[in-house]
């Protein structure tokens, strides 16, 4: 559905994607996990048509990633990117006006949620409002295929609990969802597959219960141990 | 196509209406200025020196508002590609060419409307000094004699115009080529201002090259003189028709093939 085969993609002399191949099944949660730099977000963002592959395929149900695919893709990025002069209603209106799987009263009711109203201004929102605004944004799109980048980074303890409830029930409307954390623990119950990746490559994928039972260790183990390199040294 | 463009006109609000507050304010004081020389009879330094100043600087901003929409188009792509708040319009389903197209007729619309503003004013102003002449004789000195030379070359002044709007669309699209070349070209690094400068003075060049080619081939050109005789003003008009066809089909091609360009690095090659 989703598939990257060979994919590379170069700055300079580093690579962010080096010879990727990972498919991406309809309907499925699946969890992105890698240490900072791993790549997580220059897939995310490859796949939402933000950045552009050096070379390889990657394609949704068959076709390259362009406009077409972009109508069923919803991406959100780690950072804040709404135009400052709006206010969340205008960011409403935007949406509505550009993606026809947009679901305004869905929208409406997430933001209540969230307890967010429609007059906040952009530059009136704290980074917590913010990233709640993104994640109503981007669940209230219909789409087949949503990817999160880092959702819970920089929310406080409560406002994770409102985003991960809200993850939940959108899960369960049949799309594809692709979370990217460096908090596995947090994301562990609400996923099917694990995607692991590691300087651009994927070192572990499949689904949670194979793996777990494959190796006999937690997902937060085999975290630890493939990821021990890249771990913070002891002082 | 109406959505991107909707959106545009609704980030450009703020600066037309700082520019429309800035050109209401010189109008004020024009205004202010010459009731005030009115009133004491052309005997107040004051007023004499707001109205001056105020003419003044209305000229220099009706000139500038040649590129004032236009370098605004640029503002416009450019914070686009280098801002985050781009992946709002880069997520949406709308092909490159579109938008692009839009920014440029942003820019485009943005420097009608201030032409027309100061042609507006531009008459208004200048009539309400020609009241206070001897009208009979500066209509006959310079407007009529003026119109005649345009009448007689309608055919001329309306491609020279067109001309002009082109040669303001070869602007945007030049420096949105340089934009795209410095992004790409070069590693899709953001390297600044200074190298796209660089390209778009390259490009300036190319097509100042192929235009003086293409004028000194035909022989064409077009100007407009200014000659003060005893029997008032006389305005020469050297126009040819050819040479005018034939530099708005290099504008436009020239346009046409930084457009695409354009079209192709940012789809294409440009990562954000």
């Amino acid at each position: 559905m989703l598939k990257f085969e060979h994919v590379v993609k170069g700055y300079d002399t580093k690579r962010a994607l080096d010879d990727l191949n990972v498919t991406f099944e309809s309907g499925k949660v699946y969890a992105l996990v890698g240490p900072n730099g791993s790549g997580k977000s220059t897939m995310m963002k490859s796949a939402a048509g933000l950045v552009k592959i050096t070379s390889g395929s990657l394609t949704y149900k068959g076709m390259p990633i362009g406009v077409e695919s972009k109508k069923h893709i919803a991406y959100m990025s780690t950072e804040p990117f709404y135009y400052d002069y709006m206010r969340i209603r205008d960011v409403k209106a935007f949406h509505k006006d550009f993606f026809a799987d947009f679901d305004a009263d869905l929208f409406d009711r997430l933001l209540a949620f969230m307890e967010l109203t429609p007059d906040l201004k952009m530059r009136a929102l704290s980074s917590g409002m913010a990233a709640k605004l993104k994640i109503a944004v981007t669940l209230s799109r219909r789409a087949e295929v949503i990817m999160l980048d880092e959702p819970l980074n920089g929310i406080d303890l409560i406002g994770r609990d409102q985003i991960i409830h809200t993850v939940i029930q959108a899960t369960g409307n049949g799309a594809t969802f692709i979370i990217s954390s460096h908090l596995f623990d947090e994301l562990e119950p609400i996923v099917d597959n694990v995607v692991m990746m590691k300087q651009g490559k994927v070192v572990l994928e499949g689904e949670l219960e194979s793996i777990r039972a494959q190796y006999g260790k937690s997902i937060s183990d085999l975290y630890r141990e493939i990821y021990a390199d890249t771990a913070v040294p002891q002082f | 196509m109406g959505n991107v463009l909707k959106y545009e006109i609704k980030k450009s609000r703020f600066m037309l209406l700082v520019i429309g507050i800035v050109i209401g304010c010189l109008e004020i004081a024009y205004l202010i200025g010459f009731g005030g020389i009115k009133l004491t009879d052309g005997e107040s330094d004051f007023f004499a020196g707001i109205w001056g100043t105020a003419a003044v600087l209305l000229i220099i901003a009706a000139c500038c508002s040649l590129f004032v929409g236009a370098l605004y188009s640029v503002v416009l792509f450019d914070n686009e590609i280098r801002k985050k708040s781009g992946y709002m319009l880069f997520l949406t389903p709308t092909p490159t060419w579109q938008w692009i197209l839009c920014k440029i007729l942003m820019g485009l619309f943005a420097t009608a409307a201030l032409v027309l503003v100061f042609a507006v004013l531009g008459v208004l102003d200048i009539f309400l000094v020609i009241r206070e002449l001897d009208i009979n004789s500066f209509i006959g000195q310079v407007l009529i004699p003026l119109r005649d030379a345009f009448t007689e070359n309608i055919g001329s002044l309306i491609l020279f115009l067109l001309n002009m709007i082109l040669q303001i669309v070869v602007m945007i699209t030049t420096i949105y080529l340089a934009i795209a070349m410095a992004r790409t070209l070069l590693g899709n690094k953001k390297i600044g201002s200074f190298v796209a400068f660089l390209f778009w003075i390259g490009l300036e060049m190319l097509q100042s090259a192929i235009s003086s080619v293409i004028s000194i081939v035909s022989g064409g050109t077009f100007s407009l003189d200014l000659q003060i005789t005893e029997n008032g003003l006389v305005y020469g008009l050297d126009t040819a028709i050819p040479f005018l066809m034939l530099a708005m089909g290099i504008n436009l091609v020239f346009s046409g093939a930084c457009y695409g360009a354009t079209v192709y690095l940012t789809d294409k090659k440009m990562s954000f």
